[in-house]
């Protein structure tokens, strides 16, 4: 409450008055039609879309051009691995299947197949402990 | 998927070529592979040696103690091994595997000669397009070998073999896909030539022990889920090796895997969709596929590109009836 009096004192003193003369007697200034127009028209301009012949140009650089080609080749050229050949669908299970089996036997040898690695993998105890030659 | 299939082809593809050949012709290979090839059925030793197969994004690695004698073989596996127990004996007519906790015994075609074979088959087959070289390889199992790079045409690694100069014996084995990542290899860690090894070995003696062959294993899934039974007639040289559900949830697909001297083919059947176009797809030509469907029942049988496919096929489909 204090300091809002002491502004009021300030505010009501004969300087500042003097300076609220000086702004109100200053001229007001409106801006001319002229200037609005223009102001809208350079507007309209900056907002206007890209020729299609920029964008062009732009696409036929020629590391654009070399990136385009990449991806066609991968796309088109080089077979791709089938993403759904790794999934679950009937035929490509039938395919993994034999493939693995192909593939096992190929390194294997008489080792374990793919299917006794899959079907027999549960260890069992190899002697009974109580017949180790130590006990003797 | 691509490079596995590629990689298979190699194999399955050269295998194709050779059906019912029981030796393929040494002539004009190098002097080091015909010493292995030679020497294969006459190796005495114990060794233990590594194994690790890449199917389908999984890496599986196991350790096998192997003892040979000869054309027998023995296999045992560490006490910390998920095949604890287990035993695997092969000679020359069959594979019997040990299963104590099942107290089961399990008699297959015997495979011990298969990968050796095939790479003959394959490198007399696609003498043009196949690069064939040999150079000082590394220490293996404490043994210095030579390295037998078979590459295709471009120099691309297809096969790599360590081979003991002195003895013959493959030390170590990698076979690559098309983008030269390793399928599967097996390398010995340790090994020991012997004189003389205990026949005793060879023999496993148990009492009460079931005896489980693949075909009653196939006989006991078909009746189980109300399919056929399939058999590949003898004169074409197949014999049925495993039986197993391929996928448990949903409707199930029966897959009965054959071996012959030289290739392998699987026969399906099941009762889910199957559409022939989309199996020739997966495929992409480098394998043979042929579907057919018969009350109710979707076969399909996968294989090496071959005349013989074609005959094994066509008698399957018209054995069980299909149009």
């Amino acid at each position: 409450m204090k300091n809002e009096n002491q502004l009021d004192e300030k505010l009501a003193s004969d300087s500042m008055k003097s300076i609220a003369k000086l702004v109100k007697d200053l001229p007001e200034e409106i801006p001319s039609m002229n200037w609005r127009s223009q102001l809208n028209e350079r507007i309209l301009a900056e907002a206007k879309p890209k020729p299609k012949l920029e964008l062009q140009r732009w696409l036929l650089r020629p590391a654009l051009g070399l990136g385009l080609a990449a991806a066609l080749a991968v796309a088109f050229v080089i077979r791709p691995v089938a993403s759904d050949a790794t999934g679950s669908s009937v035929e490509s299970l039938m395919i993994a299947t034999h493939q693995d089996d192909v593939n096992y036997a190929s390194v294997t040898g008489a080792g374990l197949s793919v299917s006794e690695m899959k079907d027999y993998s549960s260890p069992t105890p190899v002697s009974d402990p109580l017949l180790d030659l130590d006990v003797f | 998927m691509f490079s596995r299939i590629l990689a298979s082809t190699i194999i399955a593809a050269s295998a194709a070529t050779s059906y019912g050949q029981q030796r393929p012709s040494l002539e004009g290979l190098p002097e080091i592979l015909r010493l292995a090839v030679s020497r294969a059925d006459s190796l005495r030793y114990t060794g233990v040696r590594v194994v690790n197969v890449r199917a389908r994004g999984a890496q599986r690695e196991t350790v096998e103690y192997i003892t040979r004698d000869g054309d027998r073989i023995r296999i045992d596996f560490p006490n910390d091994s998920a095949f604890s127990g287990q035993v695997i004996i092969e000679d020359p007519t069959e594979r019997r595997h040990y299963l104590p906790g099942q107290n089961e015994v399990r008699v297959l075609p015997p495979r011990r000669g298969e990968s050796l074979l095939r790479l003959v088959a394959s490198l007399a087959r696609f003498r043009q397009e196949r690069k064939v070289s040999v150079e000082n390889g590394s220490l293996i199992a404490g043994r210095l070998t030579r390295l037998l790079l078979v590459a295709d045409q471009r120099g691309n690694p297809l096969q790599k073999l360590y081979i003991d100069p002195t003895t013959g014996a493959v030390l170590k084995s990698e076979v690559y896909d098309f983008v030269g990542t390793s399928v599967g290899s097996y390398e010995f860690k340790s090994i020991e030539f012997k004189d003389k090894i205990d026949s005793r070995l060879f023999k496993v003696s148990r009492k009460g022990l079931r005896t489980v062959s693949p075909q009653t294993e196939a006989n006991e899934l078909t009746t189980k889920l109300n399919l056929r039974q399939i058999q590949i007639p003898r004169e074409f040289g197949f014999r049925l090796e495993s039986a197993r559900v391929i996928r448990p949830e949903g409707e199930p697909i029966l897959a009965q895997m054959f071996s012959s001297n030289t290739g392998r083919l699987t026969v399906f059947q099941t009762r889910a969709d199957l559409k022939s176009d989309r199996l020739s797809k997966f495929a992409r030509g480098e394998i043979s596929t042929r579907t057919w469907r018969v009350g109710g029942i979707n076969f399909a049988v996968v294989g090496p590109k071959s005349t013989n496919f074609d005959r094994v096929a066509d008698r399957l489909k018209r054995d069980l009836g299909g149009q």
